[in-house]
């Protein structure tokens, strides 16, 4: 019944280019969708397990390169790829899962973020990666994507964001993410209590980095140039985080909410304040402001807002329905 | 009645330090067995060999039939064995409902439907007296409400063997009163075997159908709290050799 709510979203969404959007909104729309897909894939394992990545764009890196290198050597459609994309970064997660979810706190941080550097090394040091030279893919036609290219970036991403966050939602309101929750609470006490803490953390990993690879995946024939700077970015990971806590971390809509916000800020900022560096410095100020003033993120004095005026609606609704 | 959870032998050594050397004990069924030493002997060590947070390096710990040692401490807690902590530990951030919820949902019950869960928790928060602070978050409730909230997270895992780890530590006179009721409660109407660790001796003597002593690892006396309380091994150990 919840998934029910989802199908006018994704149908508003879907039917914004055919309902004469400009095309030029299209880009900004897609980053914003895909910081969406990223901040809220990387809630799943940070915000409800308590296990702080920095290492999404590692993963996102990793679709990147299994849609551009088939697009590059062969020719294949990078959409048929994106799937394929998310499973690869999920393989990964769960090979490295194991020892990397031994760490608890600044450790695990720490060793994700060396993970996302030493795939951006393997890429850089194989040749068949294209190197630090990169591989740049042949731009796509409208014939091969049955509509306008832009537009199926537009839709792939929205559909992989959609996606992420139904899971995510059904991830905080399940037995599963009430085990990840007890994790986050006590690791200890969770495993005494019946909890597979191995098995849900890993699981939890996975879907996590299954997203940001078919971000990274969808991304890659996009900008229609993969190279290891540009597709294991540092800000990809940290951008998670940031937009996670400006949101609020532990809630699904939190994410979705900074990603919103930020991405469009900062293309705002680039766009029209022109001082190099200006947006992290916003950022920055930002940040330290919501982590002060609201740690909860700004879903929290929201959430009250709604509740209290819920809180008043049931109050005017019941004096009128006892004066009847 | 029949024995639940036996322990042979059981050996745990931390670096050079025997922490539980060859430890045999028995609980029975719809046993309360009382589980008393000094501090250091071993006790909260014994707890957590048999709960899978330690594999013991020699020994087997058995239930009703069935070798766990060695398990991991969610597989032992789905077979039934439940336990509590010294210092309690709830998950501070959920409602005391949600807290006693994953209980249901990852215990021995092992129910999935979200819902069930929920009424299944409710059931449990009344037994131990919370239903009142159900939405209460766990970090705002009292000590005594927050062990009887740790208690009722243990039961909701419907266990055969309960381990409760000094419940009564830091509770006034009053609150003691209650913790102990609710404890005899365990026992004597849901008819699970408690396995207890107390320091208050009128407490556990009372309340024990039996009693084991560690000292230094070993179990130096075994029996009804009156054999216990007049053997010569146990008051050398507590007292001085003077006293013995």
């Amino acid at each position: 019944m919840r998934l029910a709510m989802w199908i006018p979203i994704a149908a508003l969404f879907a039917s914004l280019p055919f309902l004469g959007l400009p095309k030029e909104m299209l880009p900004l729309l897609i980053l914003i969708l895909m910081f969406c897909a990223l901040a809220t894939s990387w809630n799943i394992l940070a915000g409800y397990a308590g296990y702080i990545s920095f290492g999404q764009a590692g993963f996102f890196g990793i679709g990147a390169y299994v849609t551009a290198m088939p697009l590059y050597y062969q020719g294949v459609n990078p959409f048929l790829m994106v799937p394929l994309a998310g499973v690869a970064s999920a393989s990964l997660a769960f090979v490295v899962g194991y020892p990397c979810l031994k760490l608890r706190g600044a450790y695990f941080a720490i060793v994700t973020m060396a993970l996302a550097f030493i795939l951006q090394l393997i890429v850089w040091n194989v040749p068949w990666t294209g190197g630090g030279v990169g591989l740049p893919l042949p731009i796509l036609t409208a014939s091969e994507t049955f509509i306008e290219p832009i537009v199926a970036y537009y839709l792939a991403m929205l559909g992989v964001t959609l996606a992420a966050l139904i899971v995510s939602q059904a991830v905080e309101n399940s037995k599963f993410g009430y085990g990840l929750i007890a994790i986050r609470e006590s690791e200890e006490v969770a495993e005494s209590a019946g909890v597979p803490t191995l098995k849900f953390k890993i699981l939890a990993f996975m879907l996590s980095t299954f997203f940001a690879g078919m971000v990274g995946g969808i991304w890659a024939p996009w900008v229609a140039y993969v190279q290891p700077i540009g597709a294991f970015p540092i800000f990809v990971s940290i951008y998670s985080v940031v937009m996670s806590v400006f949101g609020g971390i532990g809630t699904w809509i939190g994410p979705m909410l900074g990603a919103i916000i930020m991405t469009w800020l900062q293309q705002y900022l680039l766009t029209n304040v022109r001082i190099a560096g200006i947006d992290n410095i916003i950022f920055g100020a930002i940040l330290i402001l919501v982590v002060i003033t609201m740690p909860n993120g700004v879903i929290a004095p929201v959430r009250k807002l709604v509740s209290s005026f819920g809180a008043i609606v049931r109050r005017v609704g019941s004096r009128k329905g006892s004066s009847d | 009645m029949t024995d639940l959870l036996v322990g042979k032998e059981v050996t745990k050594i931390f670096g050079g330090v025997k922490a539980l050397d060859g430890v045999d004990f028995v609980a029975r069924e719809k046993e309360m067995l009382g589980l008393i030493g000094p501090n250091g002997a071993g006790k909260t060590t014994l707890f957590n060999v048999i709960n899978g947070f330690y594999p013991p390096e020699k020994g087997e710990i058995v239930l009703d039939g069935l070798d766990i040692t060695g398990l991991r401490p969610h597989r032992i807690c789905n077979l039934g064995i439940a336990r509590t902590y010294q210092i309690v530990q709830p998950f501070s951030s959920m409602s005391a409902l949600q807290n006693v919820q994953i209980g249901v949902l990852f215990g021995r019950a092992r129910i999935s439907n979200m819902g069930q869960a929920k009424k299944k928790a409710l059931d449990w928060l009344r037994f131990v007296g919370l239903e009142n602070q159900k939405s209460a978050l766990a970090e705002n409730l009292g000590l005594l409400s927050r062990k009887r909230l740790e208690i009722a997270r243990a039961l909701s895992s419907e266990p055969r063997v309960i381990l409760l780890d000094e419940v009564i530590a830091g509770l006034n006179p009053k609150e003691t009163e209650e913790a102990l009721g609710l404890i005899r409660g365990i026992s004597r109407e849901l008819g699970i075997s408690v396995l207890w660790v107390e320091h208050v001796m009128k407490a556990v003597m009372a309340l024990s159908d039996r009693l084991i002593v560690l000292n230094y690892g070993k179990k130096i006396a075994e029996g009804t709290p009156r054999d216990i309380a007049t053997n010569g091994d146990v008051i050398e150990a507590y007292l001085g050799k003077s006293y013995a």
